[in-house]
């Protein structure tokens, strides 16, 4: 469930937007980051992955959590259609079928992550900043729902 | 998706599964810990537009929050999360965000901002996190300092450092840094302002936090 995306020449947006992210953190007068929470129910549309890569970028981001992502799996080139390119990190937990799933992602030339649990319910990361001494942990969490007909939504 | 959220029987094997899972979650109150997500759960009859709402799953919720001994950052300019998008909407907050006790301490500028919403029926959050309040590095000269003694000292001190260059210009700006520099430092022993209004600016988050939760006699 671990993947790092691929290399490549990364554009030159994601470069700024790296470079302001790390000039943020790396100033220990004032850290801030910030994380995105949304659920998206499913990703699986082109209008989704356009919905959730906006967000990300409106809310500058370090992490993205996204619940009831309606996906069994992802893999680098899915993970590229919503998340900009400075986020080469991504773990999830896969939907049943087309209920549930959950994945994060962060930049891990910002945070190094380290993945403490991975369930139906939640996943939970560990992070170390490569710039301060900031320690946290962030947990993600989806309350399963059983609806009337018995199929979690 | 059924019309109304509360019909949802509370207690599926997913659910309970669930409030199993994260009744046993081990948070250290000392480890910088945040939880955001759906929780599927309300606090209150106030996260609903409408009255009513399940009190089973408000007591059982509540109890998870105080039984791991998370504090809730609450949803900055809008009460709900979730839509049921009918025409007369049921809305809930079902999204929210807690952190462990030192979180609150090494972090206390955190706060969650809902963010435009379409394409879902929930409200995409960010989580602001932050140590500080961001401020300008503006230099501010005060009046009074004139009037304090020492002050002249402080000026004639830093502006006798010798800088080095060919051009005046450039001397006469050094001079003026260093002069910036030295009264900057000066200026922080002089009161305990800053202080004081840090202090009360706590006290203020406290009661703020603590209305929230009951009401403030």
């Amino acid at each position: 469930m671990w993947h790092t995306s691929c290399g490549g020449v990364p554009r030159i947006v994601d470069e700024v937007t790296n470079r302001l992210l790390m000039a943020m953190a790396t100033n220990n007068n004032n850290r801030s980051w910030n994380i995105l929470n949304w659920n998206i129910r499913g990703i699986n549309e082109e209008d989704k992955c356009k919905a959730v890569k906006e967000k990300i970028e409106e809310s500058v981001a370090v992490v993205y959590c996204i619940q009831e992502t309606k996906r069994t799996s992802f893999d680098p080139f899915f993970v590229k259609k919503f998340a900009p390119r400075r986020f080469n990190k991504f773990v999830y937990s896969p939907s049943r079928g087309a209920s549930g799933g959950i994945i994060m992602g962060w930049n891990e030339s910002i945070f190094t992550g380290q993945v403490v649990e991975i369930n139906l319910f939640a996943i939970t990361v560990h992070f170390t900043s490569n710039h301060n001494n900031d320690i946290w942990t962030l947990t993600t969490v989806y309350g399963q729902v059983m609806d009337l007909t018995g199929i979690p939504s | 998706m059924d019309p109304d959220h509360s019909l949802r029987p509370s207690h599926g094997p997913d659910r309970d599964s669930f409030i199993d899972w994260i009744n046993n979650l081990n948070i250290s109150p000392s480890e910088n810990w945040i939880i955001v997500g759906d929780f599927n759960f309300y606090r209150s009859p106030e996260d609903r537009n409408r009255p009513g709402g399940n009190f089973q799953d408000m007591n059982t919720f509540n109890s998870i929050i105080s039984n791991l001994g998370i504090i809730e950052i609450p949803l900055k300019g809008r009460n709900y999360t979730w839509s049921n998008m009918q025409d007369n909407p049921l809305l809930e907050q079902l999204d929210w965000c807690f952190t462990s006790l030192n979180w609150t301490m090494a972090f206390p500028n955190t706060l969650m901002l809902p963010l435009a919403h379409h394409t879902s029926d929930h409200v995409p959050c960010m989580v602001q996190i932050g140590t500080s309040i961001p401020k300008a590095k503006i230099f501010r000269f005060e009046n009074f300092w004139v009037e304090h003694p020492g002050f002249f000292d402080v000026v004639q001190g830093a502006w006798n450092v010798e800088v080095r260059s060919s051009s005046s210009a450039t001397m006469v700006a050094a001079k003026f840094k260093n002069l910036r520099r030295a009264l900057k430092r000066w200026s922080k022993g002089l009161s305990n302002f800053k202080i004081k209004i840090q202090n009360c600016n706590r006290v203020l988050e406290v009661l703020d936090k603590l209305e929230e939760n009951r009401r403030l006699y």
